[in-house]
């Protein structure tokens, strides 16, 4: 395939980020959580609801719509939206797409948000999976994600000989992160004992394996590099935006191997950086084996080594809020959002010094089988 | 046990459940390459041929790896993924009913088990070596409604 130029790395910026407390149980619509998540991305931005021209979100039937969120705000006709069907795999998809559309010129100023009640009202594998696959596990009581990520991790452990205690190492460090993170659900350190203390929910996962079902939402107002320049915030500009790669598991394909091995090249490539430029890397971690294959895979090691370079915390820091395993879990806007705030360097007691690249990413292929990424940058 | 959760075919895999409930494991070949498929669908991935056929293959492959589920999930029931030796391109899912947990990489051959009159669910055990043909295993021994009189197990 020809080689093409492309009009977009580095066009586009995020100029706020906005959350919502993170909680067991919100006690308000998702209605409500996406509005403020918006409203206070937009206060970062120093920015107005009458600047907004995009709206973005995707959800699995467990959450509001742009065309409900705009007119609650008063943008009653934003030239550009997008309503993305699905759940962890899409997140920076959409972000991409918000992106695109501002560089395109359709938008001027995109927000995305994600607004969910995860553990209050909508748990995940509860809502409608729209799959055919379905019927050829659920019979069997192969239902829920974790089953799934479980079935990859072991078939990692049988090829490679990856082991629980990698898996503990990097629950343990994620929650040494969270514990400088004031937003964060999970806060007081554990050790690998308490690791494999913990109970088991799916074999070779236990509790402490697993994230965080999670009642908040946040928010991400992208808007042109060159106003961006304009206003109060650092901008972080936006240099790669890749979705797709991957292929369904029931076909057959590799469990050890996910969506990011064929999407990375295209990542990397757009940014003209690679693995070695990240300084910090929010890698989607709905559970610890999903970080161990994403090392792999988006370059940081060898396929295989996952396991003992995990558990070493070689290469850059990676999910330096805590993740989803000890933030919270909004199913990868949070990433993005933390990214965002170590670019800025106000990451305050958890800040990678100097951090000027970050790779950010979402759900790696095992449930939708694709999935997509962002490579973002200080200016 | 709880009751299992049924499928619902679709247009693509109605013939599939059909075929088990008959007591057959069968896939699709594909006319044009000859490329054998699962799970059922139309398009052949190779040569983007519609045509195809169902063929009977014997239902016996590899452990490529296994969950045991707990609370909330399960109460310990193992689920496994086998790659299928006819179809080294296709896994298959289902409850182990084998004796202890699996061993990654050993054989394992299907289990057809009617829970009532119009499903049969298809498990995994291991493979002592039989060759595996339709006609040597307990499979080809069992007429419908052997198969159907069978029901209980799951």
């Amino acid at each position: 395939m020809a080689k093409r130029l492309l009009n977009f790395p580095d066009r586009t910026a995020v100029v706020g980020v906005g959350y919502t407390p993170f909680t067991k149980d919100s006690q308000v619509s998702t209605l409500t959580l996406a509005c403020r998540a918006i409203m206070a991305a937009l206060a970062d931005a120093g920015l107005d609801p009458s600047d907004v021209d995009g709206l973005a979100t995707h959800r699995v039937g467990d959450s509001v719509a742009p065309s409900l969120v705009g007119p609650a705000l008063g943008i009653d006709d934003p030239s550009w939206y997008l309503d993305q069907f699905g759940g962890g795999s899409v997140s920076h998809a959409v972000a991409g797409q918000a992106a695109l559309a501002v560089a395109a010129g359709l938008a001027d100023t995109v927000v995305f948000y994600r607004a969910i009640n995860a553990r209050s009202e909508f748990r995940m594998g509860q809502a409608a999976n729209p799959s055919p696959e379905v019927q050829y596990q659920a019979p069997y009581g192969l239902t829920a994600p974790v089953q799934h990520f479980a079935l990859a991790a072991r078939a990692h452990m049988l090829k490679y000989g990856t082991t629980e205690e990698h898996l503990g190492r990097i629950a343990v460090r994620q929650r040494a992160h969270a514990a400088k993170n004031p937003r964060a659900l999970m806060r007081t350190p554990i050790t690998l004992d308490d690791y494999l203390a913990s109970r088991w929910i799916a074999e070779p996962f236990r509790l402490l394996d697993c994230c965080l079902e999670t009642d908040g939402a946040c928010a991400l107002v992208i808007t042109t590099a060159e106003r961006a320049r304009s206003l109060h915030r650092t901008p972080v500009l936006i240099s790669a935006a890749a979705w797709g790669g991957g292929q369904s598991f029931l076909s057959g394909a590799d469990p050890t191997v996910s969506a990011a091995a064929t999407l990375a090249p295209r990542l990397y490539g757009m940014a003209g950086l690679t693995p070695a430029d990240v300084d910090v890397a929010q890698l989607y971690d709905c559970f610890t084996y999903s970080v161990l294959v994403q090392l792999e895979d988006y370059g940081f090691c060898a396929k295989g080594e996952g396991g003992p370079f995990a558990a070493s915390g070689e290469g850059p820091p990676v999910n330096t809020h805590g993740g989803f395993l000890s933030e919270g879990y909004v199913h990868g806007i949070n990433h993005i959002a933390e990214a965002v705030s170590q670019l800025r360097g106000d990451a305050g007691d958890r800040q990678v010094p100097g951090a000027r690249v970050a790779l950010s990413t979402s759900q790696p292929g095992y449930i939708l089988p694709a999935t997509s990424a962002l490579i973002l940058r200080s200016p | 046990m709880p009751a299992p959760t049924r499928p619902t075919p679709d247009r693509d895999s109605r013939e599939w459940w059909e075929r088990v409930a008959l007591g057959e494991f069968a896939v699709q070949e594909c006319e044009g390459c000859g490329l054998r498929r699962f799970p059922s669908r139309a398009f052949c991935v190779r040569c983007r041929g519609e045509g195809r056929r169902w063929v009977a293959i014997r239902p016996v492959g590899t452990v490529e790896s296994w969950v045991v589920s707990h609370r909330p999930f399960g109460q310990g029931e193992i689920v496994v993924t086998i790659r299928l030796d006819e179809v080294p391109d296709a896994v298959v899912h289902g409850s182990w009913e084998g004796t202890g947990e699996p061993e990654g990489g050993s054989r394992a051959r299907a289990v057809f088990t009617a829970v009532d009159d119009t499903l049969t669910l298809v498990g995994w055990r291991e493979d002592h070596g039989a060759t595996g043909t339709l006609e040597d295993g307990p499979l080809a021994t069992r007429s419908v409604s052997d198969v159907r009189s069978s029901g209980g197990a799951g």
